[in-house]
C-alpha cells in the first residue's frame, strides 16, 4: 500500500507557494496603505516640495517599489485563480484561457513597468 | 403544502420539470422530508429518490431542500418549509441519474484520491496499535463522516473544478488520517495536496459548514491542512 503511495507522480507545491506569497503580499500592500495614512495624518498640508522630497527619499522609493511588485504578484496569483475558475476544460476554452492569463500577464508587466519608471522618476 | 419535486430522467426527457403535488400535513406530529417524499411515492411510484437506514446513519438521501442541502430523513419539514412550499431537488453540481438520484462517481473518486486508509509501515505489534485519550480525541468530528457529500455539494469550488479540488468531504477525510498518530505516511500524503487545486481551491466560504449533517466542520480541518503544509516545507 505504502508502495503505490510513494510511486505515484508527486504533486507540485505551487499551491501552497501561492499560498503563502499571497499572504506576505498582501501584508506588504497592507503595510503601505498604513504608512501612506500614517504620513499624511502626520503632516497636514504637505506642499509639493514635501511630497516630493517624500516620496524620492530612498526608504519611500524602496517601499513604493515593493509595494508595486507586491501588488503584481498579488494580483497575478488572484487572476490566475479567477481564470482556472470560470475558464475550464480543454480545446477553446483552453485557448480563450491562455489569452486571458497572457492579456492579464501583459497587463501587469506593462502596470509594473510603469508604475517602477513613475517610482523613479525615470518616465 | 405545495412539494415541487425535481424531475428528469435523462434517457427520456429532453430537460429536467418540476412536478408540484399536494401534500396534506397532519396537525398532531412533525414529519421528516423523507416521510413526505415516502407518501408522495405512494401516489406516484415513479418518483425516484435514495433511501436506506432513514435515520441519518447511511448518508444515501442527501439533497437540496428549499435550497439547502441537508438528509431528507433528519430534516424537519418545519424547519425549511417556506410559503407552504417544499421544493427537492437533487444535490447541486453532480451529474442526474433520474429525479433526485445522483452520480456520485467523481464525489468518491475525490475520495478515494486522499487514500482514505491507515498506512503504517512499522511492524505490526501483536494486538493492536495503542492510542493515548488525546491521541484519539484528535479523532472526533473527523471520523464521524458519513460521506453524504451535502457538503462538497453545496461548494463553489467544487462546482467549478470537480475533478482537481477534493472537496470538504474528501479533505475532512484526508485531515482524518494526518491526525492519525498510528498512521505513519503523513509527509507523503502531505506530499500530494500541495497543488494549485487539491486543497488550496478552498476559499473559506464555509458552505460545507453550514450544510453538514453531522455537524462537523470541514473548513476547520482544511485550514489545519493548510497549517501542515505550512510546516512541513
Ligand atoms: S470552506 Fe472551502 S471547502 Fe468549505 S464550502 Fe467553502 S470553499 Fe468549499
Ligand atoms: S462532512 Fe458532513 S456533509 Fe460532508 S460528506 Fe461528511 S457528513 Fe456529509
Ligand atoms: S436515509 Fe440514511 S441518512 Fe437519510
Amino acid at each position: 500500500m505504502v508502495d503505490r503511495y510513494l510511486s505515484e507522480s508527486r504533486g507540485s507545491k505551487r499551491g501552497l507557494i501561492d499560498f503563502i506569497v499571497q499572504r506576505l503580499t498582501a501584508i506588504v500592500i497592507g503595510i503601505y496603505v498604513i504608512h501612506l495614512v500614517v504620513i499624511f495624518a502626520l503632516n497636514g498640508d504637505m506642499d509639493y516640495a514635501a511630497w516630493r522630497s517624500y516620496f524620492t527619499s530612498g526608504y519611500s522609493l524602496l517601499l513604493s517599489s515593493l509595494t508595486v511588485l507586491a501588488i503584481a504578484l498579488h494580483a497575478w496569483i488572484g487572476m490566475w485563480t479567477v481564470g482556472t475558475d470560470y475558464i475550464r476544460g480543454e480545446g477553446i476554452a483552453k485557448t480563450l484561457r491562455l489569452t486571458y492569463q497572457g492579456l492579464i500577464g501583459v497587463a501587469l508587466v506593462f502596470f509594473l513597468i510603469w508604475s517602477l519608471g513613475l517610482i523613479w522618476g525615470l518616465l | 403544502m405545495r412539494v415541487r419535486v425535481y424531475r428528469y430522467v435523462p434517457e427520456q426527457d429532453d430537460a429536467p420539470r418540476m412536478q408540484d403535488y399536494e401534500f396534506e400535513l397532519p396537525q398532531d406530529r412533525e414529519l421528516m422530508v423523507l416521510d413526505v417524499l415516502e407518501e408522495l411515492r405512494l401516489q406516484d411510484p415513479t418518483i425516484a429518490y435514495r433511501r436506506s437506514c432513514r435515520e441519518g446513519v447511511c448518508g444515501s438521501d442527501g439533497m437540496n431542500m428549499n435550497g439547502r442541502n441537508g438528509l431528507a430523513c433528519k430534516t424537519t419539514v418545519s424547519s425549511i418549509v417556506a410559503r407552504d412550499t417544499l421544493t427537492l431537488r437533487p444535490l447541486p453540481g453532480l451529474p442526474v441519474i433520474r429525479d433526485l438520484v445522483v452520480d456520485m462517481s467523481q464525489f468518491y473518486a475525490q475520495y478515494e484520491k486522499i487514500d482514505p486508509y491507515l498506512i503504517n509501515d512499522e511492524e505490526p505489534p501483536e494486538k493492536e496499535r495503542l492510542q493515548s485519550v488525546e491521541e484519539r480525541e484528535k479523532l472526533d468530528g473527523l471520523y464521524e463522516c458519513i460521506l453524504c457529500a451535502c457538503c462538497s455539494t453545496s461548494c463553489p469550488s467544487y462546482w467549478w473544478n470537480p475533478d482537481k479540488f477534493i472537496g470538504p468531504a474528501g479533505l475532512l477525510q484526508a485531515y482524518r488520517f494526518l491526525a492519525d498518530s498510528r498512521d505513519t505516511a503523513t509527509s507523503e500524503r502531505l506530499e500530494k495536496l500541495g497543488d494549485p487545486y487539491s486543497v488550496f481551491r478552498c476559499r473559506t466560504i464555509m458552505n460545507c459548514v453550514d450544510a453538514c449533517p453531522k455537524d462537523l466542520n470541514p473548513t476547520r480541518a482544511i485550514s489545519k491542512i493548510r497549517t501542515m503544509l505550512i510546516e512541513d516545507r
